[in-house]
């Protein structure tokens, strides 16, 4: 994948959980709403602890000849969600 | 209406066995829980559901306010997100809840049965060409598009006529839609509350299978168990028939997180802790929870015209493959199911009736004889379930049986059930030697990808005939038939 187009995402939750629920989901839309995919992310949280993120997203347009599509992922879950706000860390769990 | 339960289940539930094919997680198993989890299962299929979270996530659903009499699980359950896959909970609409995690992302995913006229001799020597067909006119895969593409103005048609809107375009026959679940629309369907980001992930996906276990197979009827029923289905031995399984693809799946996160974020705001914040939900009768039904019921409408256009794709590959004209072709829709949506139904509570909001998620409705819900031609038998097994398996039609309306609201399983992850099954298993056993059995499967083929192979599903002994048994549906694949066409 290459950055070769850029695109701003941003999200806003009640807490930092939900935060990267609609964060994670609105990256996804944007692969599948028009084949968007994401390679590079600058991203400034905001609040304290984080409930709203503003991004700016680089990428390019999925091209099946160059982009082996194996899995697709239909949602971002809330199922064990964990949020390790120190280190900057996350493990979400997706729906394939 | 404030929603307020107590903390539940924080381990692996005690279970009560009944009996033969029923289990019970007892009402004290733990704080919060209104009524018992109930379980139709046996020894072999239990053994395949220890040590893993859907039994916890069965009594999660029963601390949901409103629920009424149990919180089911079928004898296929597995773990799903919020409630368990083969999970199915009835609320009343004054008192209760409406959750979009116990409906599923994949709104109305479903399974479709068509008859074709011929026997298995007619085409087997042709059946390698028929698949490369079927291949070719139904998209599949990762992100699949490019079956029916819509304009944006289209959409909202769609989402409100469902397999009507695709009948009325020339894609199908009038005589498919009787013999659908709902006819293949439900009527109360608000297109305008379905977000746009739902309708651009539609918008390219109509008539595509999509990926994961969503597939297309051809079948050949292998038995019959009820001769006088299947006799009426037009399934006898030799014949050959098409299933197809998919669903709403990225539409349905966008109204749900749209919903999810909608409905997390009203009880955050309201104080509600919940035990998993995947059981997002809302009073049935409040705004929001209206408007997850009828955006729900616009999802549901696109997965029925998805599998009424796809039907279209068969129809025009059998043609193709056998050199004839698709309007002489008598391929007919058997039955239509949704395993993965919440009706309004009238149901035996406490003595009296009652309209309650059934849930059902990886599960079927089982109606029985005499119901009016079941097509008039299959009346007198019982509303046909059609049972996807996996690919190296059978499938199976059964019919709901009498006490099904009393033991499970009417309701039954919906296919074999997983035993492994897809992760773990793509560890597990070899392409090559998922494909030459199968090829070693003369079944021809063509895949767009080989993920598409490891993560479903036969050995990661429990075993279908298990499965429907035991959903016999326990008195919710029996079997009329069962299919075997001659070839399978995997996303």
């Amino acid at each position: 994948m290459r950055p070769r187009k850029e695109r701003a995402v941003s999200a806003s939750g009640e807490d930092p959980t939900s935060l990267v629920v609609a964060y994670l989901s609105q990256l996804l839309l944007l692969q599948q709403e028009e084949g968007f995919l994401v390679r590079e992310i600058r991203a400034r949280p905001l609040g304290e602890p984080p409930t709203a993120v503003v991004a700016s997203v680089r990428g390019e347009l999925f091209d099946p000849a160059r982009h082996p599509a194996r899995i697709e992922v239909k949602a971002i879950t809330f199922h064990d969600l964990e949020i390790d706000l120190k280190r900057g860390r996350a493990r979400v769990i997706v729906d394939i | 209406m404030l929603l307020r339960w107590a903390r539940a289940v924080p381990h692996v539930p005690n279970l009560v066995r009944r009996d033969e094919f029923t289990y019970e997680i007892p009402r004290d198993e733990a704080a919060g829980m209104r009524v018992p989890g109930v379980l139709f299962s046996d020894e072999a299929l239990l053994a395949g559901v220890a040590g893993d979270p859907s039994l916890t996530q069965l009594a999660n659903v029963a601390t949901l306010p409103g629920i009424e009499r149990n919180a089911l699980a079928m004898p296929d359950i597995h773990f799903g997100y919020g409630f368990p896959v083969g999970g199915v909970a009835a609320f009343g609409l004054d008192e209760g809840i409406v959750s979009p995690g116990g409906i599923g992302y994949d709104i109305n995913c479903g399974v479709r049965l068509l008859r074709t006229p011929f026997t298995v001799d007619e085409i087997r020597p042709k059946l390698g060409g028929l698949i490369d067909r079927l291949y070719r006119e139904v998209p599949s895969g990762v992100g699949s598009r490019g079956g029916y593409p819509l304009a944006r103005s289209d959409v909202d048609e769609v989402l409100a006529g469902g397999a009507r809107w695709a009948v009325a375009r020339g894609l199908g026959r009038a005589e498919d839609l009787p013999m659908q679940e709902e006819e293949g629309r439900i009527p109360s369907a608000t297109p305008s509350v379905v977000s746009d980001a739902a309708r651009q992930r539609g918008m390219k996906q109509l008539g595509t299978l999509g990926s994961g276990n969503h597939f297309l197979e051809v079948q050949r009827v292998d038995a019959v168990f009820d001769r006088p029923f299947a006799d009426v289905l037009g399934l006898e031995p030799g014949r050959v028939v098409v299933m197809l399984h998919t669903g709403s693809r990225g539409l349905g799946h966008q109204v749900a997180t749209d919903f999810i996160q909608e409905m997390d974020r009203r009880l955050a705001s309201e104080g509600v802790t919940l035990v998993d914040r995947q059981l997002s939900c809302a009073p049935v009768g409040s705004e929001p929870g209206q408007r997850y039904l009828g955006a729900m019921a616009a999802a549901a409408n696109f997965a029925w015209a998805n599998r009424q256009v796809i039907t279209h794709g068969v129809r025009r590959a059998f043609a193709a493959a056998l050199d004839r004209n698709a309007d002489d072709l008598d391929i007919a829709v058997v039955y239509d199911i949704a395993h993965n949506i919440a009706k309004i139904e009238e149901h035996r509570v406490d003595g009296g009736t009652k309209r309650v909001l059934v849930h059902r998620k990886g599960a079927t409705r089982a109606f029985p004889a005499g119901r009016e819900e079941v097509p008039e031609r299959y009346r007198a038998y019982g509303q046909p379930v059609l049972i996807p097994g996996d690919m190296g398996s059978a499938s199976y039609v059964l019919a709901g049986l009498p006490t099904s309306m009393d033991r499970s609201f009417g309701s039954s399983c919906h296919g074999a059930g997983r035993r492994l992850s897809r992760h773990a099954a793509i560890r597990a298993f070899k392409y090559d030697e998922v494909t030459r056993g199968l090829a070693g059995r003369g079944i021809v499967v063509r895949s767009a990808s080989r993920e598409g083929v490891t993560e479903e192979a036969p050995g990661a599903y429990k075993d279908v005939e298990e499965v429907v002994r035991v959903a016999e048994g326990a008195g919710l549906t029996r079997r009329v038939a069962r299919l075997v694949p001659l070839g399978v066409v995997k996303g």
